[in-house]
C-alpha cells in the first residue's frame, strides 16, 4: 500500500505548482461555462430563428444562413470529443501561421497565463457553448407562452419580453443543468492537457513523473477535483436558493411563517 | 357626449379555412362595458386577441380614437349583403329539413301498413315539395373559392402597421387573460411596474409609486413582495387586472377572466372589475358569469358561430331574446 505520509509530503513540496493548477482549472471551468452560457444565448435563438414568408428575399437567405450555422455548430461540437476539438485547433492556427508558445502576458500572476492557456480558454468556451446552446433552448422551450402574450399584451416590444420575462425564466429553470456543466468543466478541462494547457491534471501528470510517485500524485489530484466539484455544487445549491427568493428552505413551515409575520 | 374609442368594422379572422370571426362591427364608447356571451368555440376570444393584434385579423377595420391601426380592405368575392344572404342561406337549410322530414313522417306510417289513398297522396304531395326546394338552392359561397386562402390574402391590399406602433395600440388596450400570465420570475410589485417603465419609459419612483396605487385598489398592497407562484387564483387575477391598470389603458380586454378560478374566488375578482366599470373604465368582456353581463355591462354581445347572433342592452337580450340560439343559450346557463 501508500503511504499517507508521501503524499502529504508531495503535496507540500509541488504546493506552488499545485495552486497554480488549481487557479488555471478554475479560471478555464469558469470562464468557459460563463461566457460559453452567454454564447450558448445566442445559439439558442439563432436556431429558433424563424422564416417568414413576409420576409424580404435578402433577409430570408440571412436569416438562412444563420440557423444553418447555429444548427451545426451544435451538431459539430457536440458530437465530437474536446480533445481532438483541442488538437485541430492547434494544429488549425498553427497552420495559419499563429503559434500560442510564443505568446506571453505582460502580468504574470501563480504561473497561470501563457498563450496555450489562452488557446485553451478558447477551446474550452466554444466547445460549452454548444451544450448552452441546447440547454437554453429546451429552457427557452419550456417558458409558457402565456408570458410572451402577458408581455406583449402590455406593450412591450419582442426584445424586451425576451430579456426582461423569458430568458430569466429560461435560465433559472435550466440553472441545475448549466451548473452541471461547471461541474463537467472542472473535470474535462483535464483533457487540454493535450495542447500543454498547465492545468490541475498537467501539473500533477509533471510532478507525478519528476518524483516518481504515480498513485500518491493522482490521489491528491482526485482529491482537488472532489473539493472543487462539491465545493461548487454547494455554491450552485445557494445561488439557487437566493433565486427562488430565499422561500425554499429546509424548514417546510418557513415559507408559512414568514408569510405569518408579513400580515 | 360621448366619445368613441374603439370602432371595429367588418372584422373578419379566418384560420386556414376555419371562418372564426364574421364581419364583425362594433363601436365603443368611452365608459361602456361591453358582456360579450356564447358558447366555447364561437370566437370569443379570438375576437379580443384581434383587438389588440395578438392575432392578425384577415380583414376589416379598426379604428382607435379616430385613428385607423388596422386595415385590409377586400379580399375575393367580397362586398356581398352578408345579412341576406345568411337569410337565405338559413331559410333554405330550414325549408329542406322541414320538408324532408315531412316525408319521412308518411313514409314511416306506409311502412306501418296504414295504408290509404290520401296517404299515397300525402306522399306524393310531400316528394314533390322536397324536390321543389332542392331545385332551387342557395349557394354556399366560398369566399376564396377557386384561389387558395394563401393566395387570396396575397392579393389583399395590407394596411402596414409597423411594430412599434403596433406596441403602443398594446399599451393602450391592454388584456387581462384567464391564465393571468403574470410574470412568473418578478414579484407582484416588479409585475406592475416592468411595462410602465420600458413601455411607457416611467421613472422607477414614479412607476412604483403607480404601482403601490393600483395594487391598493384590488386590496393587494400587502402582497407586494410575494411571487405570483405564492399567491392564490383570484390573487393573481387581481394583480394582473393591476398591472393592466398601471399602463392606464384606454380599453381593458377580459378573457375569460374569473373561469380559472376556484368558486369561492370568482367574486373577489367580479368586485374588482364592478368597481372599475363604476370609476367609468371602457372594458369589453367576454364572461360567463351572467349576473355581471346583467347587471354590469350596459350592452351585450351574444356571439355563436363567428356571428353576433344579438346585441343590445342586458335587459332586452336577458328578458327579451329574439333568436333561438340565444334562448337556447340562456336556458343552458
Ligand atoms: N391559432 C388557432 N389556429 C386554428 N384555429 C384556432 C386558433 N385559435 C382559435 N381557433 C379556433 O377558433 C375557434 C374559436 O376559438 P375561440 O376564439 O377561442 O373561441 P371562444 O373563446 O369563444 O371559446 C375555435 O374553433 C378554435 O378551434
Ligand atoms: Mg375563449
Amino acid at each position: 500500500m501508500f503511504d499517507w505520509g508521501k503524499i502529504g509530503k508531495i503535496f507540500v513540496e509541488n504546493s506552488d505548482l499545485i495552486w497554480s493548477g488549481i487557479a488555471t482549472t478554475v479560471i478555464l471551468s469558469l470562464f468557459g461555462t460563463f461566457v460559453g452560457l452567454i454564447l450558448g444565448i445566442f445559439l439558442a435563438y439563432g436556431k429558433n430563428i424563424k422564416v417568414r414568408d413576409t420576409d424580404i428575399f435578402i433577409i430570408k437567405i440571412l436569416k438562412r444562413i444563420l440557423k444553418g450555422f447555429c444548427v451545426g455548430y451544435s451538431v459539430v461540437l457536440r458530437g465530437t470529443p474536446m480533445m481532438v476539438q483541442a488538437l485541430i485547433f492547434k494544429y488549425g492556427t498553427n497552420a495559419l501561421g499563429l503559434n500560442w508558445e510564443d505568446i506571453s502576458f505582460p502580468k504574470e500572476i501563480l504561473n497561470v497565463f501563457n498563450g496555450w492557456f489562452l488557446a485553451g480558454l478558447i477551446v474550452i468556451t466554444f466547445n460549452t457553448a454548444a451544450y448552452m446552446g441546447e440547454i437554453v433552448q429546451s429552457g427557452l422551450n419550456g417558458v409558457d407562452k402565456g408570458q410572451i402574450e402577458g408581455a406583449r399584451s402590455l406593450g412591450m416590444s419582442g426584445a424586451q419580453t425576451s430579456l426582461f420575462v423569458i430568458l430569466p425564466q429560461a435560465i433559472r429553470n435550466a440553472l441545475p443543468t448549466i451548473g452541471n456543466e461547471l461541474i463537467v468543466n472542472i473535470k474535462d478541462s483535464s483533457v487540454l492537457n493535450i495542447i500543454a494547457v498547465s492545468e490541475l491534471f498537467y501539473r500533477l501528470k509533471n510532478i507525478a513523473t519528476t518524483n516518481y510517485a504515480f498513485l500518491e500524485a493522482y490521489i491528491i489530484l482526485a482529491l482537488i477535483y472532489l473539493v472543487l466539484t462539491l465545493i461548487a455544487s454547494g455554491i450552485l445549491k445557494l445561488i439557487e436558493k437566493k433565486l427562488d427568493g430565499q422561500k425554499i428552505s429546509l424548514n417546510p413551515f418557513g415559507r408559512y411563517l414568514r408569510a405569518r409575520k408579513e400580515i | 357626449m360621448s366619445e368613441t374609442i374603439l370602432e371595429i368594422k367588418n372584422l373578419a379572422k379566418f384560420f386556414g379555412k376555419t371562418k372564426v370571426l364574421r364581419d364583425i362591427s362594433l363601436n365603443v364608447e368611452k365608459g361602456d362595458v361591453i358582456a360579450i356571451i356564447g358558447p366555447s368555440g364561437s370566437g370569443k376570444s379570438t375576437f379580443l386577441r384581434c383587438l389588440n393584434l395578438l392575432e392578425e385579423p384577415t380583414r376589416g377595420e379598426l379604428i382607435f380614437k379616430g385613428e385607423t391601426y388596422f386595415h385590409i380592405i377586400k379580399c375575393k368575392n367580397d362586398f356581398v349583403d352578408y345579412e341576406a344572404y345568411h337569410k337565405a342561406l338559413d331559410a333554405y337549410e330550414e325549408e329542406l329539413v322541414r320538408t324532408e322530414d315531412n316525408l319521412a313522417i308518411y313514409q314511416n306510417l306506409k311502412i306501418e301498413g296504414k295504408v290509404d289513398d290520401s296517404l299515397n297522396k300525402k306522399i306524393a304531395k310531400a316528394k314533390k315539395e322536397f324536390k321543389e326546394v332542392r331545385k332551387h338552392p342557395v349557394q354556399k359561397i366560398d369566399f376564396f373559392d377557386s384561389k387558395s386562402y394563401e393566395e387570396a390574402i396575397k392579393n389583399t391590399p395590407k394596411f402596414s402597421i409597423s411594430n412599434k406602433e403596433i406596441n403602443k395600440i398594446r399599451s393602450k388596450i391592454n388584456m387581462v387573460f384567464q391564465s393571468f400570465n403574470l410574470f412568473e420570475n418578478k414579484r407582484v410589485i416588479d409585475n406592475c411596474c416592468l411595462a410602465p417603465v420600458k413601455v411607457l419609459k416611467m421613472s422607477n419612483a414614479e412607476a412604483k409609486e403607480i404601482a403601490i396605487k393600483e395594487l391598493t385598489a384590488v386590496n393587494m398592497q400587502d402582497r407586494m413582495n410575494y411571487y405570483p407562484r405564492e399567491l392564490s387564483g383570484g390573487q393573481k387575477q387581481r394583480v394582473a387586472i393591476a398591472r393592466a391598470l398601471c399602463m392606464n389603458p384606454e380599453v381593458i380586454l377580459f378573457d375569460e377572466p374569473t373561469s380559472a378560478l376556484d368558486p369561492e374566488m370568482v367574486d373577489e375578482v367580479l368586485n374588482v372589475m364592478k368597481k372599475l366599470a363604476s370609476e367609468g373604465r371602457t372594458m369589453i368582456v367576454v364572461t360567463h358569469e351572467m349576473n355581471f353581463a346583467k347587471n354590469v355591462a350596459n350592452k351585450v354581445i351574444f356571439m355563436d358561430k363567428g356571428y353576433v347572433v344579438e346585441s343590445g342592452n342586458p335587459k332586452d337580450i336577458f328578458e327579451n331574446p329574439k333568436t333561438d340560439r340565444l334562448k337556447q343559450f340562456l336556458k343552458m346557463n
